[in-house]
Order: C-alpha cells, then structure tokens, then sequence
C-alpha cells in the first residue's frame, strides 16, 4: 500500500493550527484505525505500558499522529496498509514509537524534516511503500532523516568542541590581538 | 586638519604566507566567472553541492551545533537551496552575542594561528567582532580579479591599488600584494596632509574607495587615472558615480559588501538598478523585503542566512549586460533617503554624509522636518557643533536650500528601527 506523501504534507500544511490533542483522544484516534481495517486494536495494557515505556515523547507524538491522521489521507492510507498487512498495534506502535523517540511534538509540528521524518517512519511500521519511489530510495532517505543518529553525532562533536573549549577561547584571544594586523580593509 | 586617532597598522612583511594564497584566489576568480545556467531551476542545482562546504563548517561550529540541536535539524538535512530556508536566520545580534562560539575553528591548526578577530566598521550600524582566516582576508583580490575580467580590464605585472579612506582615523600603510600580480597596495587618508598629492603620486590603476571618498575627490582640482574605481560602504548617488567616471575615465564600480560577509553584489554599470549577485560563492534570499546573505565558500565563519537589514528583490533572469544570474533589484540597503527639495524635485541626503565623517552612524541623525527646517540629533561627543552646523548650512544651501533652519539637539541615543542606524530621514509630507 502508497502513502502518498506529497500529497499528505500539502494537507497537513494548508490544515489550520490545532493544539495538539490530548493522549486519550489520541488512543482513540490510532485505534480507530486497527478498527476501520477490521483488525482488533490494542488493550487498555498495552496502551498502559506504552505510556509508562521510556518514550518520553510519547504523549506529544500521539496527540501530533492523531492530528494528522484527521486532517491528511494519512488515515485512508494508514488503514489500506493495515488491511494489507494485517499487522497487528502490538507490532507496529512500539516499533513507530522506539524509532521517531527523540521527536519532539513542536518538531514534527513546525520542522519540515522532522515532519517528515515522522511520516515516513510511520508508513515504515505499516509496511507502506511511498508513492513514486522504490523501497531502496525510501530506505536511503529515511536514512538520512534519522534523528536519533543525528542528535548522537551533534552530542559527540559538541562534546569534542567543549573538550577545546580553553584552547580555542586562548585561539580567539590571538586572533583579536592580530586585529590591528588586518585593519586597513574595508569592506 | 585632524591629527590621525587610528594606531598605526602592524603588517606583516614576510609576504609568503601571502603568495601561498594566490591558487585560492585564482580558483575564487575563477569560480566567479563561470556561466550560470539559463534556466533558474537548473541554475540552482548548480549550487547546491557547495552546500557541502556549510554542512561541514556548522558541524564544526559550536554556535551551529547547539542551534541545530536546539531547532531539531541536522546537517544533513541541508540538500537544496530550498531546505536553506527552513535553518534559523542569524543576525548581527547573534554575532555580537555568540561570536566567539561561531568560528570552525581547531585551536591547534595553523589556521587558527592565522586567523583574524576583527570589528566591524560599525557603518552598518554597531561595531560587531568578525572572525577571519586568512582566506577572507586575501577574499577582495579574487573578486577584484573577478570584475576586472568581467570589464575587459588587465592589469599589469606589479599594479598599483589605492585604498583612498575618508574615515576619521588618518590610518595610512603601504603592502605588498602577493595575490595580484606582486602588486602594491598603498593607503591614503583625507584626513593626512596633503592626500591629493600623495594620491596623485601613487598612480594608481585601481582605487578603492566610499562615496565619502568620491564626494573628496569630486572636489579636488586633480584626479588621478586609474582604470577603475571600486566604492562601496554606503549609498553612491548616481550622479556622484558618473560624475567620477568623467572625470577620471575610470569605470566606477559600485559594489555591496559587509563586513560580516565579504563581497555580496556590485552593480551592472550597463544597468544601474542591478546588482549581480556574487554566485557560485555568496547566496542571496529575499526574505519579506530584507536580504538575507548565505556564503557558500569555504571559511572558517560559516555565514548561514544571515541578516544584512538591507533591503531589496532578489531576481533571477538575464541583465542587459549579458550576465544570466540572480540580481538585487529595488536595493534600498545603506538606508537611501532622499529629501525634498525646495524646487520641488528630491536631493540625496546620503550627499552630506562626508560633513559627518568623525560621527559613528548611529550617534546622529539629520531630519527634513519642513521645507526648510531641519531637525539635527547627536549622540556623541562632538567639540566642534558650531563648525559642523556652519558645514552644514553651507552643504544644504550648495543643494538648493537657500536659508535653511537646523536645530541642533542633544540626545542620550538615537532610536532607530531594526539593526542598522538611519542617519538620514525626510518626515515631512511629499508635496502634493
């Protein structure tokens, strides 16, 4: 099954700002969709355990996927895939959740990668395909979207930078004495 | 004539580190001159892989690291110009207040040994620290290069350049210039005696300068040869330029730059309302009506959207000259104002901006307030108000005023509307 998701971001772009909804609006909304795809959704425990699991983005991830699935086809295409997939919450939500973790709600909101990022990974945990383009290209962008191994890389070098920190603060100090040197350009 | 205030320059004279410059400069020029595409799509896929070269300086800048953390983006989510438009803007603010956290800098590298901490002139408003290898600080030599092929100049071996400087400091020096042709380069201030002697004396086959250097040298009763004359720093009247041009049979060649950036766009001399962008180096957005500058050449500095407060349209499409490009049209930047003049037409006010050569920018503001009435604030310390106002009057009435009222005021500081200062403003009503 395609998600289309051009097509699905231009709605979620030209959709008025909502607040986000609540997380058992949000349960509800996801839900619906294993019910739609005549699949029975997950129990009240594992919605317990998921919220209680170290996802702490969980709520605000929820509340955001709720929002899009009411306002884009991401819902018509997310209950085609269940349908095809047959797969069950228990299997697609930790999964989604486990991936897009260090997603926070305003980034999936306002970020254009995040966002994208996030709808992707969802379409990956319903075994979906994008529209027009082969798994391989999907796999290769998702790839270059992934968050959690960009935050990991920011941290490293910013650790690496801080590790600098009283030799590069002496570098600066050298340089603003060689100010007068380059004076004489004006720009 | 003022005594210099500027502390004399401390060059360098082992001039090799220079020379080893030059295949970057070379390249620099080079890259300049490269055709674009016709097609803007097309043109714009062109300069996409020098994005490669700001993905790797924000990784290694720790202010980029913390705000892309802070915003939720990553490096790599820089492929195309278009997702440039989704990382944060800087502005001068930012520069002023993380500076020092912006530079990729490797506190053991030889670049960071050679590298530059320096303020800017402040003629865009207050002074800011910029940081600047070695690279930046040899930049203009590749662009000078760049538009003197573009004008179907030569110069020859051993030029000499002219830095004519009407600023306050009386700062002077003479260098070599390894990276164009062995040349020489020689500072002259107005402020010094005798400047026009020593500038005529110099000979030289470019000169750099400002409008405030143009209107001095507009009134002098010799002026040198060169073949071109390169202004920029504030608004250039039109008529100031051409004037130049006849009088010296140089081409004077207007261009827009900061120093925060480096060289951003000069002005088609076929096309005064043109100003080519410096592609495949400098990128230029128009975001609401303010230009918002990119560099995408390598540096220490990465310059990531960063907000010049100058306004005007960015445009892609092919100039009158030949050049297929982007262009700053309607460019009001150096905050253009023009007054009303009392024979009904408009004078450019930016034309006294010589009388206030000893003020920082944003420590005066002259305002048309009526027909002949002119409202004059100052910040600064200033000894010498009645020789100023009598300049002035003078000024105002050589610009068709014949009895101009200036009331002279002391204020505490300017206001002024965004980053950069307004020293010229016209609040009176147009004529009907």
């Amino acid at each position: 099954m395609t998600f289309d998701l051009a097509r699905i971001r231009k709605q979620i772009e030209q959709a008025p700002l909502s607040a986000p909804l609540p997380v058992d609006l949000g349960t509800a909304a996801v839900s619906d969709l294993w019910r739609l795809a005549n699949l029975a959704p997950a129990d009240d425990k594992y919605w317990r355990q998921w919220a209680r699991a170290n996802w702490p983005n969980f709520a605000q991830q929820l509340g955001m996927l709720a929002h899009f699935l009411a306002i884009s086809d991401l819902r018509v295409a997310s209950v085609a895939a269940l349908r095809a997939g047959r797969a069950s919450a228990a299997e697609v939500l930790p999964q989604f959740l486990d991936r897009v973790q260090p997603l926070t709600g305003e980034m999936v909101r306002a970020n254009v990668f995040r966002q994208e990022e996030f709808l992707r990974r969802w379409a990956e945990a319903l075994q979906g395909q994008i529209e027009g383009e082969t798994p391989v290209d999907s796999a290769r962008r998702l790839q270059s979207l992934d968050y959690r191994k960009t935050l990991a890389e920011l941290h490293e070098a910013e650790e690496a930078r801080k590790r600098e920190f009283n030799a590069r603060a002496q570098a600066l100090k050298e340089a603003a004495e060689r100010d007068a040197a380059a004076r004489g350009w004006r720009e | 004539m003022s005594s210099p205030v500027a502390a004399p320059a401390r060059l360098r004279h082992d001039y090799d580190y220079l020379a080893a410059l030059t295949p970057g400069v070379l390249n620099s020029a080079r890259l300049l001159a490269e055709l674009m595409p016709a097609d803007e799509t097309q043109a714009r896929a062109a300069l996409a892989p020098r994005l490669d070269i700001l993905r790797g300086q924000m990784l290694a800048s720790p202010f980029w690291l913390r705000r892309m953390i802070d915003h939720g983006l990553a490096p790599r989510d820089l492929r195309t110009l278009d997702d440039l438009l989704h990382f944060p803007a800087t502005s001068r603010a930012d520069l002023r207040d993380f500076g020092p956290e912006m530079p990729e800098l490797d506190p053991s590298s030889e670049a960071a040994r050679q590298s530059v901490l320096v303020k800017s002139s402040g003629s865009s408003g207050e002074p800011v620290g910029v940081f600047k290898d070695l690279a930046d600080c040899v930049h203009m030599w590749a662009v000078l290069r760049f538009w003197l092929g573009a004008l179907g100049l030569a110069l020859p071996d051993q030029p000499r350049v002219t830095l004519l400087c009407a600023l306050p400091g009386g700062l002077e020096y003479e260098s070599r210039l390894p990276t164009l042709n062995n040349g020489w380069l020689v500072r002259i201030s107005t402020v010094r005696q005798n400047p026009l002697a020593r500038l005529i004396a110099s000979d030289p086959q470019v000169l750099f300068t400002d409008p405030a250097g143009l209107h001095w040298l507009a009134g002098q009763a010799q002026a040198p040869r060169p073949k071109l004359i390169l202004t920029s720093a504030q608004h250039c009247p039109e008529d100031l330029r051409q004037l130049l041009a006849q009088r010296t049979g140089a081409i004077v060649l207007d261009y827009y730059s900061t120093t925060e950036t480096g060289a951003i766009a000069w002005r088609c001399p076929r096309d005064p309302s043109q100003w080519h962008v410096l592609t495949p180096e400098i990128w230029v957005e128009q975001v609401q009506q303010e230009l918002v500058v990119t560099r995408l050449r390598q540096s220490l500095l990465p310059i990531v959207r960063y907000r010049t407060g100058d306004a005007g349209r960015v445009c892609f499409g092919r100039c009158q000259c030949g050049r297929t490009g982007w262009s700053i049209t309607d460019f009001t930047g150096r905050r253009a104002c023009w007054f009303s003049a009392p024979n009904g037409g408009k004078a450019d006010a930016w034309q006294l901006a010589w009388l206030f050569k000893y003020h920082n920018l944003s420590d005066f503001r002259l305002t048309q307030q009526g027909a002949q009435s002119f409202q004059l604030e100052l910040a600064g310390d200033c000894t010498e108000l009645s020789a100023l106002l009598a300049k002035l009057q003078g000024a105002l009435r050589n610009m068709g005023w014949p009895e101009p009222q200036i009331d002279a005021i002391r204020v505490a500081r300017i206001d002024q509307r965004g980053d950069k200062p307004e020293p010229f403003r016209c609040t009176r009503a147009p004529a009907p």
